[in-house]
């Protein structure tokens, strides 16, 4: 069995954090918490999962296996200080290296935010920050970790081409399995690479569904769409501001505007805003073999994130004339300098404003595309939006098209929708259960979804009987017709097997053949054989119309009507068996019955059978037996 | 398992294994140290003149290639460049390498190929494109990446003039892929081992495309083998291969480092967790091994005292491996002695690719650097040495190289044989002159020898070798604690079998030689499935002395993913039954006498005690009792019964 329940990103978009049981009595019911994620839109305690749902008296370490980060956006990882160092979980966490590379900056910047401008006390430190990532154990793609050495709980990593060291993550505890993509892209783009996963087949896969209903047209044809934008605005003179946030997106449109400016020969000045941009792209020049095929194959000629017209930002240039473009972050507008920018620009019509992101409800980003005119950007001030707003999605999700691709690749048996809108999630919801045949779920934060697994238990087949196994079927072929239908063979999927099954304190259980058992010491199987008479009373045989001129041996005319009565009654109860019979005696398995050595003047043998078998098959002679008694009475 | 050595190399390696009717190769090494026995030859020359002005020179090839004469019989040139037979000729300038020995190989029957480092695939051209070897080829990372550069690095100093035509190729493929008997270990013992020209640029592209490139502790589920990389704290990137059959793990140690403090991911010694087998390659015994904070003190001596006399340095090496720290350790020990300020130049085809990659391939170096790289900061001191200019690269020391360029200074040059590259230019440039040193790190090539080449050198000569390879003693202390099976040891490197076994006693020590071929005793005993719940709840086990038995009855369904045993829908009449325990044969009369009345039972009894026969009669019952065997005879069914009820009653029904 197999339980999940979200404990943020159900229904919504933020604040990830989804919990998982999986495991049966043959591993241990294991306990994995995906991502630790913060809400943007909050500032109380909504703002982080609830973890009393965990535990209530705050025993996480005992109840917790391990933490899984997807990737290094707050709304994933936002959380953790928060649940390592003031609730007190000790276990390992997981995520890969440019994760645990770039997750500090960004909480560290979360922090200040939080501390320093709004004056919140009861907040994770720096201090905190760097405790928590010294507990973290970087992975890399494809490496299969074995939690805590515990080689009943496997993890994997899977390139989820969403940001910089975005992973998808495969679980497995013993047969049962679970893949969590964290926020994915099935699209290659300018940096990075496309998510992609092997047909692992999982129990559950969870994903997210931020674009749930969208369709995207071709990035080349947004692409152009974003320069021709950017190149109208400033042409006539206007500033653009682009609200993105410092790592990720960023990198991709920088990467879009330099080569653009550089082959139009553009002498507009772009700027990039947040002191750590220089530090972010230190990142990407690093982790290089996050990136594209292209990046890497072309990086010691020249490295793309070395950006020649793109220059810092510093805040006197707010007020300067003239055509510009900057970078700014953060991507909601929420606060900070994009938001400090855009109160600026935003009263004038020639300016632009270009969304390339998804915006949180609540947030200024969000009332800007939803087209508000008049905008309250903190307490005490409203602005005008005269501005034009422009929505671009080039946010790093996979669009239905992609969900559904993803869904095909891996090939699950369930389906978990989350991170994502509920409208929209009903939509997808019906879609893949159409389409896949699987059941889909969409839980809200709180409510577990439980979902039978197949329970299998791990087995050791000797190799012999295996083998023995393997080789034997034969094709069947359908000989009473006159010709072979070629398209009835198909190959051999399900085969017959038998042994002996063996188990061991502490071990895992053993099937093997029986010729095995016998040899093996420890398992003195006894052979029998065994060997009597059956009597019966010749009259009534030859009270039977079809034995009444019977002119031979009493017998074979015993053994002819046993073998039909036997063939008979078989036909219904073990249609597969092999018979075998000739004149005086037939066979089933090792029970035989035939006429006795001695001779027709013997009183004991004159009208009795013999019957033989050997004592494995003694299901099957009591049966036998039980018939003959029927049919042929003393 | 078989295992065949394919190299008489010590330090190229290529192993032939099958194991559960699999055959793979576990590196593909190629045999350099040849070249010394070739004159250097000046790569800057040659490359400018066309390819159709070097003319061909009829060589008294005996007074050229030394060898020839010792190994006539073992070394053949490759028939490409050999048309005459007799009077042999080769192009001038041209290098001829020995692969393993490939020649007795059916390629359509390697399954797979393993690369343990960047330095071990050098042969792996001659198979993806000159034999029909269709497999996979596994490496992480790190070596796909260095060993690209490395075999363009070979073929820009030792091929290119040779390069041959379509034809040539066509031809050498030809020669190549004759096929062996196709059972590949046996009888085929070669008498000689072709020499080859090398490959093309082309070819390397093609070769390395077709590896798959994997991470450490990535699964690969081949057929009923699985297949681990561990690190082997040798280079970035260095493997040792874990090999499991499910129910026993072989582990093949080849060029691997304990040593502690430098820049790769350090030895992991879970590769050794619960092995049975372990073959160990690559291993070295030089006596003349130093500590290595020792050697690389004694290196920064030797060099700020030439530098201090206006002297250069130049260190013939390979652009990897421990050139890296060599390069980081030097840089800070001038920078400390206030030599902080002297250019250091790294000048190979591929030096700018390998400084580069290198401080990319962070994920693969140990802790220390890989916290840097979370700063981030440069994993690769080499890396901050080259923003700061004091650390340049060139592909040749040509006319690019004269801006950047001034003395006194360190180079770093290859190639290690000094039969070519820029080490040559930089020899001829400062050889007569005793305040330059020539150091020598590397002990691949006699350095010897290598200098011989040369006449009338003036030039100051060190040899510090750093092998940071592990010795026999080493390998040796490893396997202590593990206690595997059997350990497999190279016999070239190997003085006394004896000492080894009696320093691991409960491990099986044996040797392996080049060509032999070893049969070692697998445990494959078991190979694991599932079984469903369903079947599950079918078994009713009994307990049987130490153990639980029952009769299982099912069926095995196949599917891509594993195999599964799921519930029989045949009758239960065909489902066998089996009886364990000793028959108490007083207990039977007993029994038998009580139970038929008015019966007289008697007892035969064997010569040697094993088998007995109890006698009944009226009715009359022939009961044999052979060690596990037992015959039971009646006359009708009904004391059948009895008897039976008896018997079964002694024993554990299953």
């Amino acid at each position: 069995m197999i339980k999940i329940v979200p404990l943020g990103a159900g229904h919504d978009v933020g604040r990830s954090c989804i919990l998982v049981s999986i495991g049966d009595d043959s591993t241990g019911i294991k306990n994995i918490m995906f991502d630790c994620g913060m809400h943007m839109g909050y500032n109380d305690d909504r703002r982080f999962p609830d973890f009393s749902y965990i535990s209530k008296s705050k025993r996480f370490t005992e109840q917790l296996d391990c933490i899984i980060i997807s990737h290094f956006h707050l709304d994933h990882c936002g959380a953790l200080p928060f649940f390592t160092e003031m609730c007190g979980y000790e276990g390992p966490i997981y995520m890969t290296h440019p994760t645990k590379a770039i997750c500090p900056i960004l909480l560290e910047d979360y922090r200040k935010i939080t501390v320093e401008r709004k004056g919140e006390t009861n907040f994770f430190t720096s201090q905190m920050i760097k405790d928590c990532m010294k507990k973290v154990t970087a992975v890399n793609l494809h490496q299969t970790i074995k939690v805590n050495g515990d080689n009943d709980l496997e993890i994997k990593a899977y390139y989820a081409g969403h940001v910089l060291g975005a992973a998808m993550f495969y679980v497995r505890a013993g047969t049962q399995s679970v893949i969590y993509t964290g926020d994915y892209n099935m699209t290659p783009d300018r940096h990075l690479g496309a998510a992609w996963i092997d047909r692992v087949q999982p129990d559950v896969l969870i994903t997210e569904s931020t674009y749930a209903t969208t369709i995207r047209d071709s990035k080349r044809a947004r692409e152009r769409d974003f320069l021709k934008k950017v190149h109208d605005c400033v042409a006539q003179g206007g500033k653009v501001l682009i609200p993105v946030f410092a790592l990720g997106r960023a990198q991709e449109l920088c990467i879009l505007i330099e080569t653009y400016w550089e082959r139009n020969n553009l002498d507009v000045p772009v700027y990039f805003s947040a002191g750590m941009t220089e530090r972010a792209n230190d990142y990407y020049k690093l982790f290089i073999n996050w990136t594209n095929e292209k990046i890497k194959n072309t990086f010691v000629n020249r490295n793309m994130f070395d950006f020649k017209h793109i220059k810092p930002w510093e805040r006197q240039f707010m007020d300067l004339p003239g055509a510009a473009v900057l970078f700014a972050t953060p991507g909601m507008l929420h606060i900070g300098t994009s938001l400090e920018v855009f109160k600026k620009w935003a009263p004038h019509p020639k300016n632009m404003v270009i969304m390339p992101g998804y915006c949180v409800a609540g947030t200024v980003g969000a009332k800007v595309l939803n087209g508000d005119k008049e905008v309250q950007v903190d307490a005490y001030n409203k602005i005008q939006v005269k501005l034009q707003v422009k929505n671009l999605s080039f946010s790093a999700h996979a669009d239905a098209k992609g969900i559904m691709q993803l869904i095909k690749q891996c090939d699950p048996k369930n389906v978990i929708l989350v991170h994502g809108e509920k409208a929209k999630m009903e939509f997808l919801q019906d879609k893949i259960k159409r389409e896949y045949r699987v059941p889909c779920y969409a839980p809200a934060n709180g409510e577990t979804i439980t979902i039978e697994t197949s329970l299998s238990i791990p087995i050791d087949v000797s190799v012999d009987l295996y083998k023995r196994t393997m080789a034997s079927p034969k094709l069947k072929l359908l000989l009473n017709s006159d010709k072979i239908d070629l398209t009835k063979i198909g190959p051999i999927d399900e085969i017959p097997i038998q042994g002996i099954l063996t188990m061991d304190q502490g071990q895992i259980p053993r099937l093997i053949d029986v010729e095995e058992a016998i040899r093996d010491a420890q398992l003195p199987l006894l052979e029998i054989d065994f060997n009597t008479l059956k009597k019966f009373d010749p009259s009534h045989l030859k009270n039977m119309n079809e034995y009444r001129n019977f002119q031979k041996d009493i017998r074979l005319a015993a053994i002819d009507y046993v073998y039909k009565s036997i063939e008979n009654v078989i036909k219904k109860d073990i249609p597969n068996i092999e018979l075998t019979k000739n004149l005086s005696q037939f066979k089933l398995r090792s029970v035989l019955i035939s006429i006795p050595e001695a001779s027709e003047k013997d009183e004991n043998t004159k009208n009795a059978l013999k019957i033989s078998w050997n004592s494995k098959d003694q299901n099957l002679a009591d049966y036998l037996i039980s018939i003959i008694d029927d049919v042929l009475p003393i | 398992m078989k295992v065949k050595s394919l190299s008489r190399d010590l330090r190229s390696n290529c192993l032939l294994i099958k194991l559960k009717q699999m055959n793979f190769l576990i590196d593909c090494g190629i045999i350099t140290t040849d070249f010394l026995n070739f004159s250097p030859r000046d790569n800057l020359s040659s490359r400018t003149q066309p390819l159709s002005s070097i003319s061909t020179e009829i060589d008294g090839i005996n007074n050229d290639l030394g060898w020839n004469q010792n190994e006539a019989k073992r070394i053949k040139l490759d028939p490409s460049i050999e048309p005459n037979g007799v009077n042999a000729r080769r192009i001038r300038g041209q290098f001829l390498v020995e692969a393993p020995e490939f020649s007795g190989i059916d390629w359509s029957t390697i399954d797979f190929i393993l690369i343990t480092n960047y330095k071990q695939i050098l042969a792996l051209p001659y198979v993806t494109e000159y034999t029909d070897f269709r497999g996979k080829i596994y490496a992480t990372e790190p070596t796909v990446i260095f060993g690209c550069q490395l075999m363009k690095e070979f073929v820009h100093l030792f091929g290119e003039s040779t390069m041959s035509s379509s034809m040539n190729g066509i031809e050498r493929f030809r020669s190549l892929s004759t096929r062996g008997t196709s059972d590949i270990f046996t009888g085929f013992t070669p008498e000689m081992n072709l020499v080859r020209s090398l490959y093309s640029l082309d070819d390397v592209q093609n070769c390395v495309d077709k590896i798959q490139q994997v991470r450490y502790e990535e699964i690969l589920s081949l057929f009923e083998l699985q297949i681990t990389a561990h690190s082997s704290g040798y280079c970035l990137g260095g493997t040792n291969w874990l090999i499991d059959n499910e129910s026993e793990k072989i582990a093949v140690i080849s060029s691997s480092s304990t040593i502690a403090n430098l820049h790769p991911l350090p030895f992991s010694k879970s590769v050794l967790d619960n092995v049975s087998i372990v073959i160990l390659n690559n291993l070295h015994n030089n006596k003349d091994n130093l500590r290595l904070e020792s050697t690389f003190q004694n290196i920064g001596k030797i060099v700020a005292k030439v530098l201090r006399d206006k002297g250069n340095v130049l260190f013939p090496c390979t652009m990897n491996g421990i050139m890296f720290d060599i390069i980081d350790i030097l840089g800070k020990h001038l920078n400390a002695v206030g030599l902080g300020n002297i250019p250091f130049y790294a000048i190979s085809p591929i030096a700018e690719e390998s400084l580069k990659f290198s401080n990319i391939s962070g994920e693969w170096m140990c802790e220390e650097r890989q916290q840097k790289m979370y700063m981030p900061e440069n994993p690769m001191a080499h890396k901050d040495m080259i923003d700061r200019n004091l650390l340049f690269y060139a592909a040749r020391a040509d006319s690019s190289l004269q801006e950047i360029y001034h003395e006194p200074c360190v180079v770093f040059a290859g190639h290690p044989s000094l039969r070519s590259g820029a080490t040559i230019n930089f020899i001829r440039k400062w050889g007569n002159n005793s305040k330059n040193c020539i150091i020598f790190t590397e002990s691949e090539y006699d350095y010897k020898e290598a200098m011989s080449a040369f006449e009338d050198l003036q030039i100051m000569t060190e040899y510090i070798p750093i092998d940071i390879r592990l010795t026999v003693e080493e390998a040796t202390n490893i396997l202590q604690e593990s206690k595997p099976r059997q350990i497999l040891f190279p016999r070239e490197i190997v003085e006394d079998i004896n000492s080894i076994q009696q320093l691991l006693p409960s491990s099986l020590v044996t040797l392996y030689g080049h060509l032999n071929i070893l049969n070692i005793a697998i445990n494959s005993q078991y190979t694991r499935l599932y079984m469903s719940a369903a079947l599950a709840s079918e078994i009713y086990p009994i307990n049987v002395g130490q153990s639980k038995l029952a009769v299982v009855k099912a069926k095995l369904r196949k599917s891509r993913k594993e195999d599964a045993l799921i519930p029989s829908d045949e009758s239960n009449l065909l489902k066998s039954k089996y009886f364990w325990g000793k028959i108490n044969i007083l207990e039977l009369m007993n029994q038998l006498n009580q139970q038929i009345y008015g019966c007289r039972v008697s007892l035969e009894q064997d010569m040697d005690n094993s088998k007995w026969t109890v006698y009944v009669e009226s009715p009359k019952i022939v009961i044999k009792i052979n060690n596990n065997k037992l015959i039971i005879k009646t006359e009708d069914n009904d004391t059948r019964k009895i008897v039976q009820d008896i018997l079964f009653k002694q024993l554990v029904v299953l």
